[in-house]
């Protein structure tokens, strides 16, 4: 049976004002590590959720997941659950109303693992649509008179 | 003739945005939450949170001033309020998260103007892409935006917003 363990990590890009937790960093991690007796370091890391905090002036604070992987090879041992658990409990730490993220209508896996929990598919449901506008045309904005 | 122009909001002018966003919210988001689940109190977390020491968000106001010889001082009439993102592909990105501008006022050009400045302070902070979400019944503000170079990636890439609201997201912490 594979030990495994969370590990919360603050990753900086650059350095922020002050440090610590339910700060305003550009992004955080929880890794999960895999204890493995055959490796020198004897872990490495299998799965990774990177998170941020973004903001709704209606309601506050909120946790943002950007990113969420386990490695197929670790998938159907509750590492998952485990992460989205941990994640849950930093918003509610940090006061957030609740947690957002993206997922592609094709990827059925991901859904299905997020509606089985609980979320709500806003795009769906609320009609909400996600918009990009790419560099060059930021340069244009900001060059016209 | 009203000259408006767009600043970067000031703490004392937390008390204005809030009541443009209770204004605005008076027509409110379908499904949004009307009350939070976290405790938030309203306009005293919008100023500990937008200038504490770690401001979670940034924000610009439209401000209308007076004219020669008027004698109404200057006047909050729309914000933008922003924040930074990151992408594990694209790296630092800009996510304009509201903006309103009061119903005299729209139909000028300030929306635009708050849209632009804050397109400057992205270029300004090294950002890649400018993020938004819009909602589909909003022909208006899409037509407004895909003006401007912006890409519905729901439609081209099939990327839909999820939630966690307060409750589930109590229940999957265990609490």
């Amino acid at each position: 049976m594979k030990a495994f363990s969370l590990i919360h990590a603050c990753i900086f890009l650059k350095p922020m004002v002050g440090f610590g937790f339910c700060n305003y960093n550009f992004y955080e991690s929880i890794l999960s590590i895999a204890h493995n007796d055959t490796l020198i370091t004897g872990h490495s890391v299998v799965g990774f959720a990177m998170y941020y905090f973004t903001y709704d002036p209606w309601i506050g604070k909120l946790l943002y997941l950007e990113d969420f992987f386990v490695m197929s090879d670790f998938r159907g041992f509750g590492i998952g659950s485990e992460i989205l658990k941990n994640l849950s409990q930093v918003a509610m730490k940090c006061r957030c109303s609740s947690m957002h993220f993206l997922v592609a209508e094709w990827n059925k896996p991901s859904i299905n693992f997020y509606k089985k929990r609980g979320a709500s598919d806003l795009s769906s449901e609320e009609g909400w649509r996600l918009f990009k506008i790419d560099k060059e045309y930021l340069l244009k904005m900001a060059a016209e008179e | 003739m009203v000259f408006v122009q767009i600043r970067e909001a000031k703490e004392g002018d937390c008390g204005h945005i809030m009541r443009l966003i209770r204004v605005k919210s008076a027509s409110p988001k379908p499904g949004s939450h009307r009350g939070s689940t976290s405790g938030w109190r309203g306009g005293e977390d919008l100023r500990a949170d937008g200038f504490g020491e770690n401001p979670f968000y940034h924000c610009l106001v439209a401000e209308s001033l007076p004219g020669p010889g008027e004698s109404q001082g200057p006047c909050v009439v729309g914000y933008g309020l922003y924040y930074f993102i990151y992408s594990t592909w694209k790296g630092r990105n800009v996510y304009l998260e509201d903006i309103y501008v009061k119903p005299e006022y729209q139909g000028q050009g300030i929306g635009s103007k708050i849209i632009k400045k804050v397109a400057e302070v992205a270029l300004d902070k090294g950002c890649s892409q400018f993020r938004l979400s819009v909602l589909d019944w909003n022909k208006r503000a899409m037509d407004l935006y895909k003006a401007l170079g912006a890409q519905d990636l729901t439609e081209a890439e099939g990327w839909h917003s999820f939630r966690f609201e307060g409750e589930v997201m109590r229940k999957l912490a265990g609490k």
